[in-house]
């Protein structure tokens, strides 16, 4: 009985090992945007870690404990869907804060090399961010700063879920969202 | 006064002159920095502490071992499936050599003979024959096996099984796993003290460091670190723990007679690959998100040195020379 357990166990183990093929490499994404207004007026657009409003294609955002480390907030989209960060550093005095993606709701389910795959919203794993208000002069300088695997972990992956997929749509948010975070500082 | 003077200015001429000399006989230690993003590996002096040579390294370079005697360095690719070779005195790539699909942690033995290949998906070490680069032997580890570094005498051979908690005690004479400690969350680098008594295990997940007897496999504490620990390295005669935080950016200092955190030092953004220079006092940081090295002074605590490598630099291993 133990034995059969055991073959079962090991089976099983081997089956999962197969399933988690080698780890695909990390990917980043760094966008960068000065803004003519001053710093304080910046951070002040973005400092509440519940407020995503001036990312474009966030509908709502609601966090439990405020700007408190470890605090969790859910973004819903325009398009449908949730993505929820956990808070992971927070510094008023520095005009930075870094989250991490805890979990995210499925936007397809694919069917690739015979197993149905469901991608994420963002197609991205493990992904870690932060963002920095810098002043410079008059004008201020933000910074905003992500890693990430894709979202597709075994060897192969389908388009919906490689690293082009997962760079384009980071870069994309980085990208709108400090274009919008300008014009509405600059207003 | 004038009589005692001048042989003190002439001791103090041989000796300028002798360390010229010496400069343009023995080249500093150099680091390899693996530079994933960009498949290359930075090759940096450290005397100048600015890249000297840049080689192109196809299939994702991660782990980096530098041989003992200072010959080869080795390089793993997990997408090249096994690790490359470096000539050190030609600086240019002499081989690429398949093992298994996920080779990640890699090592060299202390008399450059035998290099070790954990792979992540297979759960396995590969013992790979440095003269032959043929793989003489495959070991079943635990889960993940990430991390790993022989003992100074060469018997033993520690892995860090990242999936598993654990740490593997294999013995070199037998080819088997001898003990298996459980450790924190994750398990990623490791590094061993220079007697081969301890060892210490950055836990990835749980945020803290392991510090294990090496003989006997028994935890002697657990310490507390910054976000995302990666892997650790010794200096000043093993008296103290330098440890990479990669989410906070910053490297945690611990002394290891008190086993307690006594510093912490900003280094940049994602801080992976950590290695000791040879002179015991200077440590290397590569900072995977910023694409530099940051270099460390273990004695005072602070960073002497910022050098800009390739895309992704992570350097898991011991990169640097003797």
């Amino acid at each position: 009985m133990k034995k059969i357990a055991l073959l079962g166990m090991s089976a099983l183990f081997m089956f999962t090992s197969v399933a988690n093929a080698h780890g695909p490499v990390r990917q980043k994404a760094e966008e960068e945007i000065t803004i003519n207004a001053p710093a304080e007026k910046v951070w002040g657009i973005i400092k509440n870690y519940d407020d995503l409003s001036w990312v474009p294609g966030i509908k709502s955002t609601t966090a439990d404990k405020g700007n408190t480390k470890g605090s969790i907030r859910v973004l819903t989209l325009d398009a449908g869907g949730t993505i929820t960060e956990e808070l992971k550093k927070y510094d008023d005095k520095k005009m930075t804060y870094a989250y991490k993606i805890t979990d995210m709701s499925t936007a397809k389910t694919i069917t690739h090399s015979g197993a149905e795959e469901k991608v994420p919203v963002l197609p991205v794993d493990n992904y870690a961010a932060s963002i920095e208000v810098e002043a410079q002069g008059g004008s201020t300088l933000v910074s905003w700063k992500a890693g990430y695997y894709r979202a597709y972990m075994n060897n192969n992956p389908p388009a919906e879920m490689n690293e082009e997929a997962a760079n384009t749509a980071v870069t994309a948010i980085l990208k709108g969202g400090l274009a919008n975070l300008k014009t509405l500082a600059e207003k | 006064m004038s009589i005692k003077l001048v042989p003190i200015k002439l001791a103090r001429t041989v000796a300028v002159v002798a360390a010229l000399f010496a400069s343009v006989l023995v080249a500093a230690p150099l680091a390899y920095v693996s530079n994933q993003l960009s498949d290359s590996v930075s090759i940096i002096d450290t005397g100048l502490g600015k890249v000297v040579a840049t080689i192109a390294v196809p299939g994702k370079p991660a782990g980096v071992a530098v041989a003992p005697d200072g010959k080869r360095c080795y390089v793993s690719t997990p997408e090249g499936h096994g690790f490359a070779v470096i000539d050190t005195e030609k600086r240019a790539l002499i081989a690429r050599i398949k093992v298994s699909d996920g080779a990640l942690g890699i090592a060299v033995s202390p008399d450059s003979r035998r290099i070790y290949v954990a792979d992540w998906y297979e759960n396995t070490v590969a013992v790979i024959d440095a003269q032959t680069l043929t793989v003489l032997q495959t070991i079943a580890v635990g889960q993940s096996p990430s991390g790993l570094i022989a003992s100074p005498d060469n018997r033993w051979l520690y892995v860090a099984n990242r999936l598993s908690n654990s740490v593997s005690k294999i013995d070199l004479d037998s080819g088997m796993v001898k003990q298996t400690a459980m450790v924190g969350a994750h398990p990623f680098g490791l590094t061993i003290d220079s007697r081969g008594e301890r060892l210490y295990i950055a836990n990835v997940q749980s945020d803290d460091v392991t510090v294990l007897d090496a003989k006997l496999m028994r935890t002697l504490a657990t310490i507390k670190v910054g976000l995302l620990p990666y892997a650790a390295a010794l200096a000043l005669n093993d008296s103290r723990l330098l440890v990479t935080n990669q989410d906070d950016g910053s490297v945690s200092v611990i002394d290891a007679a008190t086993l307690t955190t006594t510093g912490l030092i900003t280094v940049g953004e994602k801080p992976e690959g950590i290695s000791t220079h040879p002179d015991d006092r200077h440590v290397y940081v590569a900072n995977w998100f910023d694409s530099t090295v940051s270099v460390l002074d273990a004695k005072t605590l602070r960073v002497i040195n910022t050098i800009k490598t390739g895309e992704g630099s992570r350097a898991f291993g011991q990169f640097i020379s003797k």
